[in-house]
């Protein structure tokens, strides 16, 4: 490891440690590592900015004419720090929502509303067609004459069993399809009865009070499953940084991880025992 | 004055709204080269909008500097680290790798500074997610406990191991052609109530965005004009 | 029984942070290798449709997260970045995140190095632009107007695999693994939906659940939910990596929130005063 890397690996478990420290209770360690982030995110958006955007669209911009009305739009917002004239800035705030709101409108009509009913409303029950029935016939003539031909063992009678096995589940209203016909059913039960909690705004009584509460139920389960998964993605986060607190520890590392955690442990300790601490808020 | 106060920015709102949605029912050639200058009209635009947001930031901590409120110098650290990464940014040339292929300082500072900080930021809700579990998710009612019933599906469920003890070990993998095994019972708890519910909520987000969006063109809701005349 | 569960209800909550603490951190000091792992279907139906796409389709990829959810993310774009990689595929790379810029160029970089993929001809590097929908929208019409430059300053014209990358329908695929808004769903709605672009992706465990009805509907071809199925993709791929490793501290830390969940339930179910007493 070059000595820069070195450098960088303090850095970092340093200030993972600091963030880290929290957990115990707020602590200026926790504040510093809080402000900092806040200025570095902020700096390395101007960077990108600056070099991402100004540079490339407007200083080496090709056609002067088409960059100076957004420019001019972009300025009169920042007229919003100058209340005499922060009035300019209503100009470019219509631009932007008004850009925004028509952009929206089409969009969320077709991909939200249009496809996503589409995907609600699909047959509730199913039957088997002409042809799922004629190649359940051709599967099983198959299947016999195999059987016939090879025998019972053979592999080519297996894939055979296999084919006649998924044309009869499908040739036939077997276990396969209730399944796919009640999961349906179920999704369009659970959309219109979810509708219905939050749009009637009649008074939910009777029939409209279960129908509505069916909604609820399937809310519920939305939130659990939510839940779920957001412990399974902070933990995946906290894994991540435990693994480079961990790899920050050995000898390569110059032992930063067990040297960070005694410093700070001991300025804990020293601020707690002359008192500084008590000025914070614990758990 | 007035007019440039009130009635024009309602104008430019509705003319830019009008011509935006229609954009994409009449694609000419024209139309497409209006929806081209409108979206990079509205990228550079966008640049302004967030120096706003950085110009916001620095007016309150500048003002806890010179007030020297209780805790200034940790605001000070806000403009320390705004200087240190626009600077190494501008050594850099804005690049992250140097034409002679070597990572540059703005890389070094991005890895070792503020990927640390925001990962570890967010890393620490992993504790309290787990605590406030054992604290308030308590079986009380139908509705409760089905909460409590997905969570645990979700959260046993995708563990693969779970899935070795249930399908390899119980040999629960099939039933009537079938798939009964976890990543299938988590798959159906996800594709058929939480889709139905999300559904539903998605529907009602998107009918609201629209009637929003359609009360801004036609200048029925004004909040964005700020108050005022 | 009664007084332990009242006293366990009653800890102080950093106990509980410290077992977190300890059930990520075992399988850190000693990887456990837990066995069972098996694609979902969105995982292998996106492995599938990559796998059908021939020499030299182009792909996009817009890496729409930042650091906080890089743990998450990471693994499934270098996952998929290596893969159309082997498959001979082009990759225009960018993010709609601004803190997620250099990131992205890092994935991008290192996969393509560890491929041997040669910039400029396999794969580019575009960036960030503001203005989320914006940069979508405008894509749909001229990518190099939106885009005049790559992330190494490079004029677009100048750039061999972009001669006939114009708009967003030259694609035969894109992808977004997504933090949140900008992401799969404003690629969905803005861009793919309108141009009728196949889509694919991923997102962080948080919004796996508001992303499963876009599955459901089929307006993704596949798609990767967080860390474990990223792990699902590496499998599929037949390597190891940083997802695989993370799944037994998942399970460990899944299985313990489970038991606590478990536990403070029957602790709740003994130590409930009967109905009427205050």
């Amino acid at each position: 490891m070059s000595f820069g890397d070195i450098a960088g690996l303090w850095l970092a478990t340093g200030l993972t440690l600091f963030l880290f420290s929290f957990l115990y209770r707020d602590n200026p360690f926790y504040k510093l590592g809080e402000h900092l982030y806040l200025g570095v995110t902020i700096g390395y958006m101007l960077v990108k900015l600056v070099y991402e955007t100004w540079i490339p669209k407007v200083w080496n911009a090709e056609n002067y004419a088409l960059v100076i009305p957004p420019v001019i739009i972009g300025f009169l917002l920042l007229t919003r720090f100058v209340p005499k004239v922060s009035w300019l800035s209503r100009w470019s705030f219509a631009f932007i929502i008004g850009y925004g709101s028509g952009l929206a409108i089409p969009a969320t009509f077709t991909s939200i509303i249009l496809k996503q009913a589409e995907a609600t409303t699909r047959p509730l029950v199913t039957v088997p067609t002409a042809a799922e029935q004629k190649a359940l016939e051709a599967a099983e003539k198959t299947l016999a004459d195999t059987r016939a031909a090879r025998g019972n063992e053979a592999p080519e009678t297996r894939a055979a069993e296999k084919a006649a096995l998924s044309a009869r589940r499908s040739g036939t209203y077997s276990w396969v399809r209730a399944y796919a016909d009640v999961t349906t059913i179920i999704l369009f039960l659970g959309v219109f009865s979810v509708l219905f909690y939050f749009f009637f705004s009649i008074e939910h009584k009777g029939p409209v009070r279960i129908f509505s509460r069916v909604g609820v139920l399937f809310l519920m389960i939305y939130f659990g499953a939510s839940y779920g998964y957001t412990v399974m993605g902070r933990f995946a986060l906290l894994y991540d940084r435990l693994l480079d607190v961990r790899k920050a520890s050995g000898g390569d590392a110059w032992f930063a991880t067990p040297i960070i955690l005694v410093l700070m442990i001991g300025v804990l300790v020293w601020r707690h025992r002359t008192g500084k601490a008590s000025e914070e808020p614990s758990h | 004055m007035l007019f440039a106060k009130r009635q024009l920015p309602l104008i430019i709102c509705f003319v830019v709204g009008v011509v935006t949605a229609l954009q994409d029912f009449v694609p000419t050639n024209f139309s497409q080269k209006v929806s081209i200058w409108l979206s990079d009209w509205y990228i550079i635009a966008a640049m302004f909008a967030s120096l706003l947001g950085f110009g916001s930031v620095a007016l309150v901590h500048s003002g806890r500097i010179r007030r020297q409120m209780k805790g200034w110098g940790y605001s000070v650290l806000v403009f320390v680290g705004v200087v240190a990464m626009f600077a190494v940014g501008v050594i850099s040339g804005g690049k992250e790798v140097s034409d002679s292929g070597s990572p540059t300082p703005l890389t070094w500072m991005y890895v070792y500074a503020m990927v640390p900080l925001q990962a570890t930021m967010f890393s620490l809700l992993g504790f309290y997610v787990a605590s406030a579990a054992f604290r308030s998710f308590r079986a009380k009612s139908l509705e409760s406990t089905l909460l409590l019933a997905a969570a645990l599906i979700v959260l046993i469920g995708n563990v693969p191991f779970s899935n070795y003890l249930w399908s390899a070990k119980m040999g629960l993998t099939e039933w009537q052609g079938i798939k009964i095994g976890m990543p299938d019972i988590v798959g159906w708890v996800m594709s058929t109530p939480n889709v139905a519910a999300r559904r539903g909520v998605a529907f009602g987000v998107a009918l609201g965005a629209i009637a929003t969006a359609l009360k801004i063109i036609f200048g029925i809701e004004r909040a964005y004009l700020g108050g005022g005349d | 029984m009664r007084e332990l569960f009242e006293k366990l209800l009653k800890m102080d909550r950093r106990w509980i942070f410290l077992l977190v603490g300890i059930a990520l951190m075992v399988p850190i000091l000693k990887p456990l290798k837990l066995p069972g792992l098996k694609a979902s279907t969105p995982v292998q139906d996106l492995y599938t449709y990559i796998e059908g796409l021939p020499e030299g389709s182009k792909v996009l990829i817009s890496f729409d997260f930042d650091p906080a959810s890089k743990p998450e993310l990471e693994p499934m774009g270098a996952a998929i970045v290596r893969h159309c990689m082997r498959k001979k595929l082009k990759v225009v790379a960018m993010t709609l995140w601004v803190t997620g810029a250099s990131l992205a160029q890092r994935v991008v970089e290192s996969e393509a190095t560890a491929a041997g993929a040669k910039y400029g001809e396999d794969y580019v590097y575009l960036g960030w632009k503001p203005g989320n929908v914006a940069v979508i929208t405008g894509m749909r019409e001229d990518i190099h107007v939106v885009f005049p430059k790559d992330s190494k300053q490079t004029d677009l014209s100048k750039i061999p695999m972009m001669q006939d990358i114009r708009r967003l329908r030259d694609f035969d695929l894109a992808f977004s693994f997504a933090a949140g808004s900008p992401g799969l769903d404003t690629w969905i709605a803005y861009g793919a939906d309108k141009e009728k672009v196949k889509m694919g992706g991923g997102s962080t465990a948080v919004n796996v659940p508001s992303m499963a009805v876009f599955v459901q509907s089929g307006q993704l071809v596949g798609f990767i939910g967080a860390l474990r199925g990223a792990a699902e993709y590496e499998l599929l791929m037949n390597f190891s990596g940083t997802a695989t490793r993370g799944m037994d501290g998942i399970a460990l830390g899944s299985y313990l929130v489970a038991a606590l969940i478990i536990l403070a339930n029957i602790g709740y179910w003994l130590t409930r005063k009967p109905k009427g007493v205050a």
